[in-house]
């Protein structure tokens, strides 16, 4: 199965960006813009927890390990930044259309098993950190007014940068 | 200042040497009474600032993490390795030899030490 294909929560990002890209107004609020950010590191910590559970492969455990205390760390800084802003998170089609699309990955993921699982999971955390990389850039800190809110978004992407280099190092031994 | 009292002391040094930048002061040592260089090299943004520093043997380098992840300082060959360090916890060593290091929970984190 090819990246694209299993990556459907890329498709919420993409036909967003081309939505945004297309028309001057479907903006999102900072407080949907919170709600996306801590929806999109949730998803990858739950990725993270089937990698625990399915994988014995030492690298991808790690790697799994890492994805789940980091993008834990940042929802800690998105909570704690919302909160002393006063702003509560709010659901909107982005962030519903990313569970819905979530749901669909981790079905596909605990339909897997063994070598097949790690390559799919790893190739996943790939095209899934490109795919947020390129939504933070173009879509949420675009549309983001609040500054500290721009800033936690500007400050988290050398994190997903890191995080993709590393998958990417992991990825190597599937080829 | 009284020097009998070994006081540790650190004096800061603002040095318009840019590639000094990281050397921010030196530390007496009580055993021997003379001082120590003290550098510091801050984990921020997913990287090591500066990523390359000259030390003199025997000189101590501290690692503070400034940023909003936990990370790790480890030799390439894991001679020597930091605890993890969560947002603004450090680790200070003494350098005995040059190093390449990186961080082994993101090691796309590289650094290196150079003892002249």
């Amino acid at each position: 199965m090819k990246n694209s294909k299993f990556l459907s929560c890329s498709f919420a990002f993409a036909s967003l960006i081309c939505t945004a890209n297309a028309q001057k107004n479907p903006s999102l609020t900072d407080p949907e813009v919170a709600s996306v950010a801590v929806v999109a590191n949730q998803i990858d910590i739950n990725y993270a927890e089937i990698a625990a559970k399915k994988s014995k492969n030492p690298e991808v455990l790690k790697f799994a390990e890492t994805m789940k205390r980091d993008h834990a760390a940042v929802i800690g800084q998105a909570v704690a930044l919302a909160k002393k802003l006063g702003v509560t998170p709010k659901d909107n089609e982005v962030s519903k259309n990313l569970l819905a699309d979530a749901d669909k990955t981790k079905k596909t993921l605990n339909g897997k098993a063994g070598r097949d699982f790690d390559k799919a999971y790893i190739d996943n955390e790939v095209t899934y950190h490109k795919t947020v990389i390129h939504a933070v850039e173009k879509l949420l800190i675009p549309e983001t007014d609040n500054a500290e809110l721009k800033k936690l978004l500007q400050d988290v992407l050398p994190a997903l940068q890191a995080h993709l280099g590393h998958a990417e190092m992991v990825q190597k031994n599937f080829k | 200042m009284n020097w009998p009292l070994r006081i540790s002391l650190t004096i800061i040094l603002l040095t318009a040497d840019r590639n000094a930048s990281h050397l921010i002061g030196y530390q007496n040592n009580p055993n021997t009474s003379s001082f120590v260089a003290n550098h510091v090299v801050e984990v921020r943004q997913m990287a090591f600032v500066p990523s390359s520093i000259t030390v003199r043997k025997g000189e101590r380098v501290t690692f503070i993490n400034r940023d909003i992840v936990r990370h790790d300082i480890t030799e390439e060959k894991k001679a020597w390795q930091s605890r993890p360090l969560g947002t603004g916890k450090s680790w200070t060593f003494t350098v005995m030899r040059s190093a390449d290091y990186y961080c082994s929970i993101h090691p796309v984190m590289k650094g290196k030490i150079t003892v002249k």
